[in-house]
């Protein structure tokens, strides 16, 4: 860390290499609720996949006037720049999603996270934010020849490929809640999509999603962690 | 139901992902304490509540979080505009309206006070 | 005696109402009932304008006639009595609010209701089937004991019931734990209830035109004459300027149009508010179920239509018809609380424009233009004041100056900090 920062830092995931416990933030977001297991219907013929992603590590990224600088030491860091106005950027495990003009979420394993943290910070000299929010969020996937179906069922943005392409991300309302929805991989027969929700609506949206995917044989899964 | 247009996102959204924060161009006050209670009140609660065109501050909630300003008409409920803060927008006369109301050739090169 | 003893010169004299002469018209094929009023022509002067023809633009015309012995007094009206906000209301009568101030106010008006269809001769159809604000959590059940606890100290009923005592006095209530917002109790007054809303209006104007008061309807008031700072007359779009010694505005909504006028702003915003009524279904609830926390109320009317109401549009607007997401949100709350209710259609939808004020309470007052008054800012909750708003109103324009009810709800309150903060006090979160 840079000595003249003011900001305290702390690794939230300290515990994981000591223990590899399965507590705390790395539990996931429906253990509470005991939703995978039961969820889901046969796999073949599923329309949908629904999947629970496993706790990812998540930096919320703000910058106005040093967002070049932060763009630079991301892409030293992560090979990647901060994307543009309603698009995400991905490098293998790092992705990272604009969020409003001057905010961005990044995602990456867990295990960096502290790391990443730690190195933008001492990249740039300026006035940034950095916020670890792994434990605020769970992201949720769907895919399948149906998933457009489901989401047209739940969202009133237009998810159209020509309007919701690959790689676009949007804030917007989701079945009452407010997500950050991205196309991850879309053509015209099927979609994969991300669901960045905050983990307080994750067992509610995941029943929503159960029972509107439900009609298209929809099939749920947890990402081993 | 409004289609409104966000200036940020660039992309028109559905009314649900905004919210409205009242009457727009009401720049706080630089020195408060020495305003007389007259001065403060009429900053706090008095408002042109106009029937027709009116400028009003909305935040995307949902969306880019961001505030910006609106140009709308009250009483038809036509959006003749959506533009940043900070920004000053044209009269509305000779304002080119899109299909959805939100086409707009505002200037952006004047600051103005909020 | 409540009815007119005298008719002004000209005026033909009110035939009284009564069972016999209902039995008298049925024999006479009902072609021989007496206009309610007349439509005059607007006379050049008058000694008091009153701007809007809703109900408390009536009352006040009314009370003025009757208390204060004015005759030479106009009702103007843009489009037609009561057409506005007294005919958009969803007719909920309650005086139960947390503030002197507020209480005293509406109780004045609640007592006058419990006379008014005798006062004037008319059935307004007041009935006093109580009224219940229901409490969610611990923190609604708190404000309920303390809300009903200042009523009474204000010699207003109400009583603090639990979930059982609910469920009792309205059976078709989710009063279960297992909700989603569970019912823990609510506060309970016995002697609101609703009133039709058509009636009031209608009530008031042939009460007032029997006086003698000009009600001037399709006549829209398009700025407000002044000469040295002193209002003396209305410009209308279709009789020309129609002078007046005081004038006072009620009109809702449009307040800040006419105080725009008079050069002035009000610390008003004005929102569409909706009102939904069903099919016509069997009774089911005979009493009024009003929840903040749920956010949504529901009466049942004499027809057997379901009255729902809840919030406001969130920006200002003057289209009367409120927004999709408002119906959307309105059922859900309803839904909440009446499950049973699923599959009962919607027959009709409409919007009132409510003035609302930054403390929830009305503007009864003077204003920086000498001679002109303005009752407005009352927001969600004008239509349960009516006859309390039109006496005291009358009072103030005939003396030009307020009395004690009135007095705390002037125009200068938000300058000088002695707000009536009853927001989040009211039945309904606006």
């Amino acid at each position: 860390m840079s000595n003249d920062s003011m900001v305290a830092v702390m690794d939230q995931c300290a515990d994981l290499s000591a223990s590899g416990a399965d507590a705390g933030m790395l539990s996931s977001g429906l253990a509470h609720a005991q939703l995978p297991p039961a969820a889901g219907t046969s796999t073949t013929d599923s329309g949908v996949l629904l999947t629970e992603k496993a706790v990812t590590g998540l930096l919320m990224l703000r910058a106005t006037s040093n967002a070049d600088a932060l763009s630079t030491a991301l892409k030293s860091y992560c090979g990647i720049a901060l994307s543009s106005r309603l698009h995400s950027d991905t490098n293998g495990a790092y992705c990272v999603r604009w969020m409003s003009p001057d905010a961005w979420v990044l995602s990456c394993p867990l295990e960096e996270v502290f790391a990443i943290e730690g190195a933008l910070r001492d990249a740039i000299p300026g006035h940034i934010a950095i916020v670890n929010i792994s434990g605020g969020y769970t992201i949720l996937e769907l895919s399948g020849t149906h998933a457009r179906s489901v989401l047209m069922k739940s969202t009133g943005y237009d998810v159209h490929p020509d309007h919701l392409g690959q790689g676009k991300v949007v804030n917007t309302t989701f079945a009452k809640a407010q997500v950050t929805l991205r196309a991850v991989e879309v053509d015209e027969a099927q979609g994969r999509y991300e669901l960045l929700v905050r983990r307080s609506f994750t067992d509610y949206l995941w029943l929503w999603l159960q029972r509107a995917g439900a009609e298209y044989g929809l099939h749920a899964t947890s990402e081993p962690k | 139901m409004f289609l409104i247009h966000c200036p940020y996102c660039e992309e028109h959204r559905e009314e649900e992902e905004f919210h409205a924060a009242g009457q727009a161009h009401l720049p706080r006050p630089l020195d408060p304490d020495s305003m007389t209670d007259e001065q403060w009140g009429d900053y706090l609660f008095y408002r042109k509540n106009t029937r027709g065109e009116y400028r009003e501050l909305w935040v995307h909630a949902a969306g880019c979080g961001k505030y910006f300003n609106v140009s709308r008409n009250t009483q038809t409920y036509e959006i003749y505009a959506t533009y940043k803060t900070g920004e000053v927008l044209e009269s509305t006369s000779q304002m080119s309206v899109g299909p959805t109301g939100s086409v707009l050739n505002y200037r952006t090169a004047d600051k103005e006070g909020s | 005696m409540a009815t007119p003893t005298r008719s002004a010169p000209g005026i033909p004299r009110m035939s009284r109402f009564s069972g016999f002469g209902l039995i008298k018209q049925a024999y006479r094929h009902q072609e021989h009932w007496q206009r309610m009023w007349r439509n005059p022509k607007p006379k050049k002067h008058y000694d008091i304008v009153i701007v809007g023809g809703g109900g408390h633009g009536l009352a006040t015309a009314f009370y003025l006639a009757k208390m204060h012995d004015k005759v030479n007094i106009a009702v103007i009206e843009k489009g037609w009595i009561g057409g506005g906000n007294t005919g958009r209301n969803t007719t909920i009568v309650r005086s139960n609010y947390l503030w002197d101030e507020a209480a005293h106010l509406y109780e004045h008006a609640m007592k006058l209701w419990e006379g008014l269809s005798q006062e004037l001769n008319y059935n307004v159809m007041f009935s006093q089937r109580g009224v219940l604000n229901l409490g969610h959590n611990l923190q609604d059940m708190r404000d309920i004991e303390r809300r009903v606890n200042a009523n009474r100290l204000n010699g207003i009923d109400g009583e603090v019931l639990d979930a059982q005592q609910c469920a009792q006095i309205v059976p078709i209530m989710d009063c279960s734990g297992s909700t989603r917002y569970p019912v823990l109790g609510a506060s309970w007054q016995p002697r609101a209830g609703v009133a039709r809303h058509d009636a009031v209006a209608w009530g008031f104007a042939r009460g007032a035109d029997s006086y003698g008061v000009d009600i001037i309807q399709q006549t829209e008031v398009t700025d407000i004459v002044i000469e040295d700072g002193a209002a003396v007359g209305v410009q209308t779009a279709q009789h020309g300027v129609i002078k007046a010694d005081r004038i006072g505005c009620v009109t809702a909504g449009n307040s800040g149009v006419l105080a725009g006028y008079a050069g002035f702003e009000l610390p008003i915003e004005s929102h569409p508010l909706q009102a939904y009524v069903s099919e016509p279904i069997k009774p089911i609830l005979d009493t009024v179920v009003m929840s903040n926390a749920v956010h949504g109320y529901m009466s049942q009317s004499d027809k057997g239509d379901l009255v729902i109401g809840a919030g406001i549009d969130g920006y200002v607007g003057y289209g009367q018809r409120g927004s999709f997401p408002v119906i959307e949100h309105t059922m859900h709350a309803i839904l909440e609380l009446f499950p049973q209710v699923s599959r009962v259609h919607m027959n009709r939808q409409w919007g009132g424009i409510v003035d609302t004020t930054p403390d929830a309470c009305p503007i009864i007052s003077k204003t920086p233009v000498e001679n002109l008054f303005f009752n407005c800012g009352w927001g969600t909750g004008g239509f349960k004041a009516t006859p309390g708003s039109g006496h005291v109103f009358a009072d103030l324009l005939a003396k030009g100056e307020p009395n004690a009810i009135a007095k705390p709800f002037n125009y200068w309150r938000f300058r000088d900090g002695s707000l009536i903060d009853e927001h989040g006090a009211a039945g309904v979160a606006h």
